[in-house]
């Protein structure tokens, strides 16, 4: 039985191609047009507020409390302010702005700014390693409009201990002199974001702790969050995409299901791979990529002309297996050093076999390679737009005018986009066809060849290519 | 009520403009005495701004602070680089802040203008950060967007930019104001006089050196990236822009001063050239002066000099500090000092020190 990709016209097939690129290049567009920056950061400075000695614990909006400019200032105040009434509050995002549900996740990040003071050193513990920095931190919420608005509520309190890495930097005009320059500290994520703002009170035990960090000018946050315009054209495209998908997926089950015969493993990957690809508009990432890489190994099997049993899954535990530690790049480099000049191989061999043989083969190496070449052109360009955009976030750019094109989103989209065209364009065109191949001169022998090549016994996995060869021409020597 | 006050320091501002051009910094002086943050709320009291400076204070009251902070700190840093030199970027109580000495366009007048700028542009972005400001970022976004703009779409991020932009509102304006004046109200007599000529140059030096400073700024930001894919993987990266401390513009600054480019003004292109090489171009990234340094040894109350009489120096120091250089070879006064100093302070990291006292007994040097 041929599939659709041998029985295609090749007009019909070009056609096909350039609609696919269409669709690629939309999902391209949609993302680096359309769409904003996949996530936003957001800085922010503490504010520095002092706590009233009756009610310590209580959570300091920046608005409303005892502001005081600078711990310099603290160290001048007449109300003899103790370090443990110093708060660091947090509010965010900054004035006028509310966060969104699309936002759908804040990750954030602390970085302590430290002025050089030679009465109060950032000390190294004696074995070397940073000092530790203490901090209890409270995360608060609120809703500022609605029917549901209502005064800041706390949601957690903890209390962290985190090494504090920091380098002195000597000033050039005067060696006494100097700052420091600290690492960032992760501090929190939230996985989904609720409320309209949020506020973060960070408070530094003294005494006990905290005694080597040395005196502390500024408390650097950052928030991060995906944007909305990315969220709503991300949802918008796997909304768009999810029920053609499963059209695609029904159209094949029921071609399948036509035949009457049992379906083969091959197409059974395929349908899974279908599944998976349609989940994946709505889950998670890993699964596709696990799923996407068995479909590579059971395809690149079925058309392996070397091995004792197919059509069965058992027969690629062991791919499937390795599979699990998920290594694309060694995948590809099998995949084209052991079967593609396996393949190449025989082609050589082909003019010596029977015209019936022959096509059969070549049906076969035509079906692998078109499909080889799409695969390493989609993973390549994967690996390559990766490296894209994280050359291209790494940089701060200048100049007057931004590129125009949002790169970093239109490379998910675009790569997305990809991902699904890859899936649903190989269910399509390697679909049971009800067409005779185009080439062929009798289904009756086609039919007989297909039997044939599906029974036909070779040698195991692991032989050196000069025995499949040596199998090959014996064969068609027997022939 | 309004109006006539506003008529007034418009008055006022005319008046001033002739003679100093650089007294906006005297926001930052006026800061440095009284605390911060403190009563200044409109720039009517500010002598010798510009009418487009009054009009940003107007629009913008909440800037004024920041505003304040931004030459304070300029200043402040001024100071601390050139503490060791002759000059050692003093201020004085007249409303051109450093005196007379800043309307020669020296090096040292070219180093106060782009530090000043770039101080604006680092409080500007540091206001935003704290919050204080309240049109920051999405104000300031990139046309193209315009639709799409909101916060909520695409998130604002561009607290530095925001900062340069401010500056070169605020900063550059009396420049800017003085040279479309000039045009059309001087006669054709008039442009050709050295004094014009010379004032033109004047600005397009300022203005060459604000913008040394902001890119100073600017070329000082490096981003800070984060990654928060599936299980810590890279597959979404976020960055965002780490301020430079401003020490560290400073010390650019600085180095920029001693490399300082003479130029000369060209009034029939009207631009300015290098005085030597007249064919290279001349950096944006390189700090411009028209006129040679006067003499910063001997006092001139003219020009606002205090003179290094009386200064401390370093005997052993190889650098500009050393007793010969910053005397000016005019010998100087070894006293035997004894002082009490804290020592052996207890750390804690906020508001109090227990520091036990050591005496400590040293020769301080002072000039003649």
């Amino acid at each position: 039985m041929a599939v659709i990709l041998e029985t295609l016209r090749l007009r019909s097939l070009l056609a096909f191609a350039l609609l696919l690129v269409a669709i690629l290049i939309t999902f391209f567009v949609v993302g680096g047009k359309i769409a904003p920056a996949p996530t936003t950061a957001t800085s922010h400075i503490a504010n520095i507020c002092v706590a009233n000695l009756t009610k310590m614990d209580a959570i300091l909006d920046p608005e409303t409390c005892n502001r005081i400019d600078s711990i310099k200032d603290a160290e001048s105040d007449p109300r003899q302010i103790r370090a443990d009434q110093i708060v660091f509050t947090i509010r965010f995002p900054h004035q006028g702005l509310s966060m969104s549900r699309w936002f759908q996740f804040v990750a954030t990040s602390i970085r302590l700014d430290l002025e050089h003071d030679p009465e109060f050193h950032y000390r190294k513990n004696a074995d070397g390693s940073p000092p530790s920095l203490s901090f209890k931190a409270t995360l608060a919420y609120r809703n500022k409009q609605g029917p549901d608005s209502h005064d800041w509520q706390s949601m957690y309190t903890s209390l962290q201990e985190r090494p504090l890495v920091c380098e002195f930097v000597q000033s050039q005009s005067d060696s006494n002199d100097g700052y420091y320059n600290c690492e960032d500290i992760p501090f929190f994520e939230i996985g989904n974001v609720y409320y309209e703002e949020y506020l973060v009170n960070v408070r530094l035990p003294s005494l006990v702790k905290n005694n080597q960090i040395g005196k502390i000018t500024d408390i650097n946050f950052v928030e991060i969050h995906q944007n909305g315009g990315f969220t709503k054209v991300w949802f918008t495209l796997k909304t768009v995409v999810a029920p053609v998908s499963i059209l695609i997926l029904i159209w094949f089950a029921q071609r399948v299901k036509k035949l009457r015969r049992d379906s083969l493993l091959l197409e059974k990957a395929l349908f899974c791979l279908g599944v998976v690809t349609a989940f994946m508009n709505y889950i998670r990432q890993g699964l596709f990529y696990g799923m996407l890489m068995s479909f590579w190994v059971i395809f690149a099997g079925e058309h392996l002309v070397d091995q004792p049993e197919r059509n069965n899954l058992k027969s690629y535990w062991k791919q499937v297996g390795a599979i699990g530690f998920g290594c694309l790049s060694l995948l590809i480099f099998d995949l084209s050093e052991r079967v593609f000049w396996n393949i190449r191989g025989k082609r050589a061999a082909i003019p010596t076999m029977s015209r019936a043989r022959q096509l059969q083969y070549r049906g076969l190496i035509y079906r692998f390679e078109f499909l080889l070449v799409v695969t390493i052109l989609c993973a390549g360009l994967t690996v390559v737009f990766f490296v894209i955009s994280s050359v291209n976030e790494a940089q701060w750019k200048f100049g007057e005018e931004e590129s125009t094109v949002e790169i970093s989103s239109a490379l998910f989209t675009g790569i997305y986009g990809m991902w699904n065209v890859y899936v649903f364009s190989l269910v399509i065109l390697y679909a049971p066809s009800s067409a005779a191949p185009i080439t062929d001169d009798g289904s009756d022998e086609n039919e007989r060849l297909e039997l044939r090549s599906r029974t036909e016994v070779r040698v195991s996995a692991g032989e050196t290519e000069e025995s499949v060869v040596y199998q090959f021409t014996g064969k068609s020597a027997r022939d | 009520m309004w109006r006539q006050s506003l008529l007034l320091c418009v008055l006022a501002v005319s008046l001033f403009e002739e003679s100093a051009s650089a007294s906006w910094m005297w926001m930052g002086v006026s800061a440095l005495s009284t605390r911060s943050n403190g009563n200044l709320t409109s720039c009517y009291g500010v002598p010798g701004l510009s009418s487009q400076q009054m009009r940003v204070c107007e629009n913008k009251p909440d800037l004024i602070p920041t505003l304040r902070l931004g030459a304070n700190l300029g200043i402040t840093e001024c100071q601390r680089q050139f503490q060791k030199e002759r000059w050692n970027c003093s201020t004085t109580n007249s409303s051109s802040v450093f005196g007379e000495v800043i309307n020669i366009g020296s090096r040292e007048a070219g180093f106060v203008y782009a530090i000043a700028s770039a101080g604006v542009v680092h409080a500007v972005s540091r206001a935003c950060r704290v919050g204080n400001l309240s049109d920051c970022a999405c104000e300031t976004k990139r046309k193209r967007k315009q639709q799409y703009s909101g916060w909520e779409w695409g998130g604002c991020n561009d607290d530095v930019r925001h900062g340069i932009a401010i500056s070169k509102m605020f900063v550059d304006a009396p420049e800017h104001t003085a040279r479309v004046q000039s045009y059309p109200l001087a006669t054709a007599q008039d442009r050709s006089t050295r004094s014009a000529r010379a004032k033109r140059g004047r600005y397009l030096m300022n203005l060459h050196n604000n913008e040394v400073g902001r890119r100073a700024v600017q070329n000082l930001m490096h981003s800070q990236c984060r990654c928060h894919g599936v299980s810590g993987s890279c597959t979404v990266k976020t960055c965002w822009d780490k301020v430079p401390h401003f020490f560290h513009v400073g010390d650019v600054l600085k180095a920029k001063y001693r490399d300082a480019v003479e130029v000369v003004y060209n009034k029939r292109k009207r631009r300015i050239k290098r005085k030597e090489q007249r064919r290279m171009r001349i950096s944006k990234d390189s700090l411009v002066y028209i006129e040679r340094s006067p003499n910063y040894c001997s006092p001139n109350a003219k020009l606002g000099i205090l003179g290094t009489s009386g200064r401390v120096c370093n005997k052993t120091s190889e650098g500009v500090d050393q007793c010969d250089l910053l005397c000016c070879g005019g010998g100087y006064n070894t006293q035997v000092v004894r002082e009490v100093n804290r020592c052996q302070c207890r750390f804690v990291w906020c508001c109090h020190v227990t520091c036990k006292t050591c005496p400590r007994i040293y020769d301080l040097h002072t000039c003649k």
